[in-house]
């Protein structure tokens, strides 16, 4: 099947291993139809994902210098371009971007313009030359160029932070995937990861790493794009979001308004102490900030991403194993065009979660409506509480309180927790606004856990339910303070 | 003027274009976001559209044209490696 040059067989090759992928996925999707658990299909992906990377590492072994440090210089530039984009999306762009934007909207994507924009500095300045240069590092260019080893000594000094930085981050990322797929500890999680990037690079250098990304970013792209495309058209955005979610963005600013979500941004927020993280859960989601400073935050986040991007070791790395340095600067254009058909999706990913959970013409939809009409009302309120008037007498108050002190008896750690118990003893009413978001937080943790349709949205409604007194801002605030002393 | 010097300046000007460019989408446009904002294309407020997709787009014509070119003046001063591939 496969007669002749490896590097002429590539398309075929990658064209059979994505066929294979492809089964797989069916034969997993059959699998779960059958009853097999989440847990264990996701132990067969990592798995299948591993042993292929794996198999290709061992393929690829070699002890030659030019094949170990820069895979023998003949990486056609398509398949460079890929190896390239699976390098650069990994913790970051797979698994943080698309929650970033959700959360943080506009302001946020200062990173997709520095992380793409970053590739053009690159292509100019960097990619052409290092290549030119025939070395097998960057600080192996820097000492050529500018001649001697202090200068390489610095080249390797600048490269280690950098690098230490981003792999700190990477690691981080590898065990809460491994610990999320695998439902194991997050600290094993990070030996798992590391054990199988050994496995998948010890013995076959760069020539191992490149063909194995190239594998990684047909999974990660067919991971990251089909739910975006089967979404959009489950939620009526249409079959090809990108073009297709304009009015949406637009109508998502409306509700957002309407919710009263952008109007306690800012001043109120600081007002009400909401602390950290939360504040953006009432940012705007396509809106500009006004203001100077907002302007220069966005600039020079973006600056910083960019020129962080022609930095960074292993990026560059990818380009001294291309045939030439014409193949180099295609080769940045293909990288830069791979990494676009992922972040182009993420404020897609972004703008139909956020409208799942807003939309009220959606099932999931649930900010703004009352909890019957939620239908994940927890039992206890069915039984105690009549739908239109929560918690409206002292006794129901009373009784509904014990019945947190139970639970904040079960789940008992903290010293706080204790403190609540203690004032519960005394009397509910002498409880501090703060102290009763935290029993409300705690009443969302202990009757929401398996959430249903949207884990934040539940929150916010139900805590804003338990008592009518609580502002949207209380309820953050308490949910933040629970996060804090869970 | 040799014809190395000649190459290299017309690289040189490449490149000085190429950047102009980079700057006018990754930079520019973004200092007038909340007036762009106030625009729209495709259904999308503008500077929404610019940051999501817009300037991404324009990154990757950018360089495929950027490469493209960089040819053209290798080939026309004797530099390429076309063979080589």
């Amino acid at each position: 099947m496969f007669k002749g040059d490896f590097i002429k067989n590539l398309p075929k090759i990658y064209g059979t291993y994505t066929g294979g992928f492809a089964v797989f996925i069916i034969l997993m999707a059959i699998a779960e139809q059958a009853g097999v658990s989440a847990k264990n299909i996701g132990v067969m992906f990592v798995a299948f994902t591993v042993l292929i990377y794996a198999l290709i590492g061992y393929l690829s072994r070699t002890i030659q210098v030019d094949a170990y440090y820069v895979a023998g210089r003949q990486v056609p530039t398509v398949f460079n371009g890929m190896a390239t984009a699976a390098d650069w999306m990994s913790g970051a762009s797979f698994v943080a971007l698309a929650g970033g934007v959700y959360f943080g909207g506009y302001t946020y994507m200062a990173f997709l313009v520095g992380w793409t924009g970053g590739y053009v500095l690159v292509a100019t300045l960097m990619a052409p030359y290092l290549r030119k240069f025939g070395c097998y590092t960057v600080p192996d260019f820097i000492g050529t160029r500018y001649g001697g080893n202090f200068v390489r000594a610095c080249a390797v000094f600048v490269l280690f932070i950098a690098s230490f930085t981003y792999v700190t981050a990477q690691i981080n990322a590898t065990g809460t995937i491994a610990s999320r797929a695998l439902g194991i500890p997050f600290e094993l999680g990070v030996w798992v990861g590391l054990i199988s990037i050994l496995i998948c690079s010890m013995l076959g250098g760069m020539r191992a790493v490149t063909w194995t990304q190239v594998a990684q970013y047909i999974v990660l792209i067919v991971a990251y794009l089909l739910p975006v495309f089967w979404i959009s058209s489950k939620v009526g955005g249409g079959i090809f979001p990108h073009l297709m979610l304009g009015d949406e963005v637009a109508r998502l600013g409306e509700l957002e308004q309407s919710f009263g979500l952008v109007k306690n941004s800012a001043a109120d927020m600081k007002a009400a102490g909401v602390p950290g993280g939360l504040k953006y859960i009432s940012g705007s989601h396509s809106g500009v900030p006004e203001g100077g400073m907002a302007v220069w935050k966005y600039l020079s986040l973006a600056i910083c991403m960019m020129v962080g991007t022609a930095s960074l070791p292993h990026i560059l790395m990818r380009y001294f194993t291309t045939p030439t340095v014409r193949a180099a600067r295609k080769s940045v254009a293909w990288s830069l065009f791979f990494i676009f058909l992922l972040y182009s999706s993420a404020p897609m990913l972004a703008t139909l979660s956020k409208l799942s959970l807003m939309d009220p013409n959606l099932p999931t939809g649930i900010i703004g409506k009352s909890i019957s009409e939620v239908g994940v009302t927890p039992d206890i309120f069915v039984e105690e509480n009549s739908e239109n008037n929560l918690l409206s007498s002292a006794s129901q108050q009373r009784s509904f309180y014990a019945d947190q002190k139970q639970l904040i008896v079960l789940g008992q750690k903290y010293a706080q927790r204790q403190k609540i118990i203690k004032q519960l003893d005394k009397d509910f009413s002498k409880l501090t606004i703060e102290d009763k978001t935290i029993i409300n937080a705690y009443n969302l943790k202990y009757f929401l856990t398996p959430a249903k349709a949207c884990d934040l949205g539940n929150k916010l409604l139900t805590a804003k339910c338990i008592d009518p007194s609580f502002t949207l801002l209380n309820t953050m605030k308490g949910l933040s303070l629970y996060e804090y002393y869970q | 003027m040799s014809n190395k010097d000649a190459y290299w300046n017309k690289t040189k000007n490449h490149m000085i274009v190429t950047l102009v460019l980079w700057a006018f989408f990754s930079l520019v446009i973004f200092m007038f976001g909340s007036e762009l904002n106030t625009m729209s294309f495709l259904g999308y407020p503008l500077a929404y559209y610019m940051t999501a997709q817009g300037s991404l787009l324009a990154f990757v014509i950018m360089l495929f044209w950027t490469a493209n070119k960089q040819e053209k003046i290798d080939e026309e001063h004797g530099f390429s490696e076309r063979e080589d591939d």
